[in-house]
């Protein structure tokens, strides 16, 4: 008898349940694979969504489409789009939101917020701003390349972080990197080069606004500064003089550059502490594994000395890369590097507040300290 | 039974063969098979009877007729049993006895006026002969399977164990038409508590017939309404001894070409006796091979379902676009189509198993492929879900025991319909359901999901994996057998080279 009441209150409460759970079956759905945040042009205030979804339809064979809705918010620029298919919009898909120049400068924390409350939406969705307008880069680039725009974005970006060749910035990092005190995010920039979108700089953010940008050789930096490095594709350009009695093939070269070029993979790591914590002092050891790939001048390698100048003259080069980069962030007063973090935790009460490092990062001095291994430099892998 | 009878009844005998033949004619009414053949020899009656179809009717002719017509000696029922060469002949009163007698084969001589009967038993069984196994097919290692002649069987299981050890105790089960059923083990391994449960529940199965061991199966198992077997029940001779070795018990039935093996863990069946025959790391990539086969056949459709149900998201990009594209044109839900499909696939085995192999096998693949590419062409299916329900398909037919393919089987459509109403959430309902009952589950009062509840690290080595031979020198020990190691365990870190 306790048994079939059991069963009966299983049965009942499983016929309940279904009134739970909203199914949403993949081929009514309009599934949002990109989209593009700007401010709106015609109400202020208002902003301006361009979407990039997949629609599955019997007859029609092609699946992207691009769409466009306004409104005071993500969701309500969402239903606004909404009218315009008869897919229902949903962002679980989302793999890039890009950003408007002008609405990134304004702050894009509010958006982030919502995606971040979402839990349809992915936290590992890379993030990207846009030199233009992001409508801009995905209305063209749709037209231009013939694959999805986003598909093609997304997969621009993930190659390079991938490469080690960026520091790899979804939703998650940022959100993480924005709270914590003494450390502002970075973002890819996608800039139009004849219509076709392309992957131009980076973005530097005080908290969440975008103030200036960088170039992607310092993104590389910033990356090899944050996490360990496995092979990364780097080009150094080191001063030719010093080589000069230790070329190959002298009479025959028509190169009158003043300048090496050298193709390099390279591996590294950095650690970074302080030395005076009440002046801000720090100090940053970077060990690198470099493994040659390319010369613009053949050198004559196998000399030790070559190899010792060479490790010398790179690590004076990229040392020196460094404090350009770490000068140019403090005129900006955005510190990606996250200084700030590190003051915090050696300070002795632990307690800092963005404003006052905001005050203090343009005074800090960082003693940039790499050193350079040569790995094989005969066949290249 | 007999015994009782004969307190009650008085003898039949002396009696004329006249009287004697109206009587059995009588008493076998409907009968038309009931020989008797009345002889005349220095005047006296013989008269010899039998079913003709039940004994072996050239030692008849050659060893009793001949030899009993052909001297000259005065005959009675001493000198009969001490000079005819026919081993088995004992003294018959009763006439319940003799119509027991004749319906298992005895042959019946019966000189007038002597107080008694003879009978000899010499039956005739029609058997086939042996044949490779045919649900459990295995690739190397013994191939023989066993038959529906308990004799054939008992001969393939002593010559697999030539021990003193060996106990076959003879049951008689059913009570309409009593069965011969034997219980194997070996004495010094088999735990004893373990034989005692077999046996008394062996005895005190009531039922009228009892058809083949899977029915006596379902009788003695611990739950008879679960969705799992408890037994394996094996048509291998090899895997029943390997069992017995292993302090397992073992259940032979007459007229059953499968034998049942007990106590089983849920593990068991995904064993196979060519885990053994292999090398051991190819041994155990199999068994995983299996246990994961089980997990996808389980939970692969709903899986599909529920995804594209409920959680699009879980489903990577590129993934999602050509299950997208193929399920644009399918006008209906995704549960419903998954049910059809899985239908279709068991409507295929079905009548692939009903049909004589030739013509099963081209219906296999005829409906498969015809069926499977008109289905999407027409748009009723989509091609990705048909890669899904044909790999589980296939995932189901790995399990060595067909009981739980079967079962397995059965199972995916609960699932499907739980994920087709709640998504994953729906199948993880489904699965920790199934969990709890297996957690449950006993087989002979053994727990059946051992070792891994309760925990028995020292048992994983033949279970999930297995180790080289050398290193198994202990026994399954959450069967509890009474002879914990098969060999010393010094013996497998001897080195094998001792010169050098």
């Amino acid at each position: 008898m306790l048994n079939r009441i059991l069963i009966n209150l299983i049965i009942i409460s499983f016929i309940l349940f279904t009134g739970c759970v909203q199914s949403k079956e993949l081929e009514t759905l309009g599934i949002l694979n990109t989209r593009g945040v700007d401010l709106s042009k015609e109400n202020n205030g208002q902003i301006e969504t361009t979407l990039l979804i997949y629609q599955f339809d019997a007859q029609n064979k092609n699946i992207s489409k691009l769409l466009s809705g306004t409104g005071n918010t993500l969701k309500d620029a969402r239903e606004d789009a909404n009218n315009k298919t008869t897919f229902l919009l949903t962002p679980g898909q989302i793999r890039l939101e890009l950003y408007g120049k002008e609405i990134a400068q304004k702050g894009i924390l509010r958006y982030l917020a919502a995606l971040a409350r979402d839990s349809r939406a992915s936290d590992t969705m890379l993030l990207a701003i846009s030199d233009t307008t992001a409508k801009d880069v995905l209305m063209k680039g749709q037209s231009q390349t013939e694959i999805n725009v986003g598909q093609f974005l997304h997969g621009v970006i993930d190659t390079e972080y991938n490469e080690d060749s960026l520091l790899r910035i979804d939703l998650q990092t940022f959100s993480h990197m924005f709270a914590d005190i003494g450390h502002d995010p970075i973002l890819p920039i996608i800039s139009l080069e004849n219509d076709l979108p392309k992957l131009s700089a980076m973005a530097v953010f005080q908290d969440d606004k975008y103030v200036d940008k960088i170039s992607l050789d310092d993104g590389f930096l910033l990356n090899l500064f944050q996490n360990r490095v496995s092979s990364a594709p780097v080009e150094l350009t080191i001063p030719r003089e010093p080589f000069k009695k230790y070329e190959q093939y002298k009479e025959i070269s028509k190169n009158k550059e003043e300048e090496l070029h050298i193709r390099v993979l390279l591996k590294g790591k950095s650690k970074t502490k302080m030395t005076n914590v009440q002046e801000q002092h720090f100090k940053t050891d970077i060990d690198l594994d470099i493994e040659i790939q390319e010369f613009s001048q053949l050198l004559n390698i196998e000399n030790g000395h070559v190899a010792d100048l060479l490790k010398k003259e790179i690590a004076k080069e990229i040392e020196q890369q460094y404090d350009t980069l770490l000068n140019k962030l403090q005129e900006i007063n955005a510190d990606p590097f996250g200084f700030g973090n590190i003051y915090r935790s050696n300070k002795k009460d632990g307690k800092l507040t963005k404003k006052e490092w905001r005050e203090k990062f343009p005074e800090i001095k960082v003693d940039f300290n790499v050193k350079v291994r040569l790995l094989n430099y005969g066949t290249t892998q | 039974m007999r015994k009782k009878r004969k307190q009650q009844l008085n003898s039949l005998f002396p009696i004329t063969v006249e009287k004697l033949e109206q009587l059995m004619n009588e008493r076998f009414e409907n009968n038309p098979d009931l020989s008797i053949s009345t002889y005349e020899h220095q005047d006296k009656k013989i008269a010899v009877f039998f079913i003709g179809y039940l004994i072996q009717s050239d030692k008849v002719e050659n060893f009793l007729v001949k030899p009993l017509l052909e001297s000259k000696k005065e005959w009675t029922n001493n000198l009969i049993l001490n000079e005819i060469p026919i081993g088995s002949g004992q003294e018959t009163k009763l006439l319940d006895d003799i119509l027991e007698g004749l319906i298992i084969g005895e042959v019946f001589v019966y000189i007038e006026n002597e107080d008694s009967a003879i009978n000899y038993l010499l039956p005739k069984k029609e058997k086939r002969s042996l044949a490779k196994a045919e649900t459990e097919s295995v690739v190397i290692g013994p191939q023989v399977a066993f038959t529906e002649s308990m004799v054939t069987n008992l001969n393939l299981i002593r010559w697999g164990l030539r021990s003193t050890d060996l106990v076959l105790e003879k049951i008689m089960v059913g009570k309409r038409t009593p069965r011969e059923v034997r219980l194997v083990y070996l004495k010094s391994i088999a735990n004893e508590t373990d034989i005692n449960t077999m046996r008394q529940r062996l005895q005190e199965v009531e039922v009228d017939a009892v058809e083949d061991s899977n029915v006596l199966m379902q009788y003695i198992e611990d739950s008879s309404t679960s969705i799992f077997p408890q037994f394996y029940s094996t048509e291998l001779p090899d895997r029943a001894v390997y069992s017995l070795t292993n302090g397992r018990i073992a259940v032979l039935v007459e007229n059953s070409p499968t034998a049942i093996i007990a106590p089983t863990t849920f593990f068991n069946f995904f064993e196979s006796t060519e885990d053994l025959y292999m090398r051991w790391n190819a041994g155990s990539f199999l068994r995983l091979l299996r246990f994961i086969a089980m997990f996808i056949s389980v939970t692969l459709t709903p899986m599909y379902v529920a995804a594209v149900t409920f959680h699009y998201e879980i489903i990577p990009t590129q993934l999602l676009i050509s299950i997208g594209q193929s399920r644009a044109g399918v006008p209906f839900p995704p549960i419903f189509e998954a049910l059809f499909l899985e239908l279709m696939i068991e409507l295929l085995r079905e009548a692939g198993a009903r049909l004589p192999t030739k013509v099963g096998q081209t219906i296999g693949i005829v409906g498969g492929v015809v069926i499977g590419t008109a289905a999407v062409q027409a748009g009723i299916t989509s091609n990705i879900l048909i890669i899904f329900i044909t790999i589980s398909a296939l995932a189901s037919f790995t399990a060595p025991s067909y009981l739980m393919g079967t079962s397995i089987r059965v199972l995916r459509f609960p699932m499907i319909i739980l994920a087709g109403i709640l998504g994953i959430i729906g199948i993880m309902f489904g699965i920790c359901f199934m969990l709890i009952h297996l957690l449950k589950l006993t087989s002979l009062g053994r727990p059946y999901l051992s070792p891994i509840y309760p925990l028995r690290l020292e048992d994983f080595n033949k279970v999930l994996f297995r180790l080289p031979q050398n290193y198994q020198w202990k026994r399954f020990t959450s069967f509890r057998p009474k002879d914990l190691t098969r060999f010393s365990k010094n013996k497998a870190a001897e080195k094998k080279d001792i010169d050098e």
